[in-house]
């Protein structure tokens, strides 16, 4: 690798920006359809030195935050028992994969409903959505472990917890990663699904906002750029983490 | 058989199979009315064409199955996988690779809950014991073939296992390390008394670290010969060639022809 990283990610994103322009540009629509990029820019700097766009990205980073750690926590404990119970297994797939397949965009009202509207009900629709893509990547990483290991340590009468933390997860423990990431950047998506099921602040609320009353598409702009950014720096923090917690493999 | 070379110590175990069958979920009888006992601090080696059950009897032994029929013991009572009276070293390594070489050895003893602290010298000496004190801190994947199996032996020997069972431990090696390992593990063993089982189908083998030959038959295996081995200690690859090495080589060879029910027919002569 010749070129570094950071002069890599800056020409691709100045490509992008220009690309972005040119079409504004060529195109001539007004800006309530397309704001080229220096009028987002313009608006995002009012919009931070207001206060308005503080306001709402913490509440979503907050959402995404908890989201995320409760999805992944409770999808990791489900996989792990998924993995090792067959009757367990066969018991509650059938319900995860069903409700998987429920638009969670049609759940998220219903769920508001029932656990009272605040955070925890936001939590609860992000983690959900979290969910699914930990709690298989979980089961099958663990599934995949070395039986000719397995078969080791109970060869050394391991108990149960010890077998878990010494050889279950470690082996899966690529596999999680695999799931956190899928799993980091649905926590976005399901903190602003939460937010149009009912809530006052929040990114997905300030697109609202921008949409409905006002047709202030650059500040719409603002606020997908925002969740856009907060996605990749999620990401990047679970790539960070998995390279610094995954094993050296076999 | 005794040579006096090789005094028993008060942790060897005695091991007992009588009438023991044991047929696997699939429906195969891997052993059938096997009846073997190895008394307290012998040597002994299985041996016996593929698939004759040599590899389920360890795993009886070690607690890791239970007969379908008969009884196993391990100084009167049945063997108990994890109660450290049975060290098992397999015929690949298995070494967890995201563990060094001395946290692999210190397994059995950190799954007992043993603290690192008092792990520590229990596994600096276990590996010194297997010459592989300059390693400890290498992952399994740095190792050769030959220093992984070493570690694996370390392993079985940690808890001080008054049984030493040990699964073609060698049969993943190239030929002269196998050798050198051979008379590096007869030394070994002379020095330190656990009961030994070996599974082999090396011949050879067999006779430079035996005391006794168990030649099992074709599944479902069952004892057809039980041969001494009357070569004098410290034996060493070179002792392959005297007479009485000879001559037991011969008799397992016998024995493994008459138990051997070939899948393919005798060659025909022209």
């Amino acid at each position: 690798m010749s070129i570094p990283r950071l002069a890599v990610l800056a020409g691709s994103l100045l490509a992008f920006l220009l690309a972005w322009k040119l079409v504004a540009l060529v195109t001539g629509v007004p800006d309530y359809i397309l704001p080229a990029p220096e009028v987002v820019a313009e608006r995002g700097v009012r919009a931070i030195a207001s206060g308005t766009l503080w306001t709402h990205t913490s509440a979503t980073l907050l959402e995404i935050a908890l989201g995320f750690a409760v999805g992944a926590a409770t999808a990791i404990v489900i996989g792990l028992l998924l993995a090792r119970s067959v009757l367990l297994e066969r018991v509650l797939s059938p319900y995860i994969v069903a409700a998987q397949a429920v638009p969670i965009l049609a759940l998220a009202p219903l769920l508001d409903i029932w656990f009272g509207g605040g955070l925890v009900a936001r939590v609860i629709i992000c983690a959900l959505i979290v969910f699914f893509p930990i709690a298989i990547a979980t089961m099958v990483g663990v599934r995949s472990v070395d039986p000719t290991l397995v078969e080791l340590f109970d060869a050394l009468g391991a108990g149960e917890g010890f077998r878990v933390r010494r050889l279950d997860i470690p082996w899966a423990l690529p596999v999680i990663f695999g799931g956190l990431r899928v799993g980091i950047t649905l926590a976005v998506i399901g903190a602003v699904v939460a937010e149009w099921a009912g809530a006052s602040v929040g990114l997905g609320i300030l697109i609202n906002i921008a949409d409905q009353g006002l047709f202030d598409t650059p500040l719409m702009f603002v606020a997908l750029v925002t969740l856009a950014m907060i996605g990749l720096a999620g990401y990047a923090l679970i790539v960070a983490l998995e390279r610094r917690l995954v094993p050296p493999q076999r | 058989m005794d040579d006096g070379s090789r005094g028993v110590t008060d942790g060897a175990l005695a091991l007992r199979l009588e009438s023991v069958s044991l047929r696997y979920p699939s429906g195969i009888e891997a052993l059938h009315d096997l009846d073997l006992e190895v008394a307290a601090g012998s040597l002994t080696a299985v041996i016996g064409p593929n698939g004759c059950g040599k590899s389920t009897l360890l795993r009886l032994l070690a607690g890791l199955l239970r007969p379908t029929a008969g009884r196993v013991t391990v100084n009167g009572q049945p063997p108990r996988a994890g109660d450290g009276r049975v060290g098992l070293a397999f015929q690949q390594p298995r070494l967890v690779p995201w563990l060094t070489v001395a946290e692999n050895v210190g397994l059995p003893l950190a799954a007992k809950g043993v603290l690192a602290a008092a792990r520590a010298p229990r596994v600096a000496a276990a590996l010194a014991r297997v010459g592989l004190g300059p390693s400890a801190r290498l992952l399994p994947a740095q190792l050769s073939g030959g220093l992984a199996q070493r570690a694996g032996l370390a392993r079985a020997l940690i808890t001080d296992p008054g049984v030493l069972l040990l699964d073609e431990p060698f049969s993943a090696l190239d030929l002269l390390t196998r050798e050198a390992f051979d008379s590096e593990l007869e030394a070994l063993l002379v020095r330190r008394q656990p009961t030994l089982v070996l599974v082999t189908h090396s011949v050879s083998e067999a006779v430079l670290l035996a005391d006794r030959i168990v030649v099992l038959s074709a599944r479902p295996g069952a004892v057809v010969a039980d041969l001494p081995v009357e070569l004098p200690r410290p034996r060493s690859v070179a002792s392959q060639a005297e007479p009485t090495a000879v001559v037991a080589a011969a008799a397992v060879r016998d024995a493994l022809a008459i138990s051997h029910v070939p899948e393919i027919g005798p060659w025909s002569a022209p």
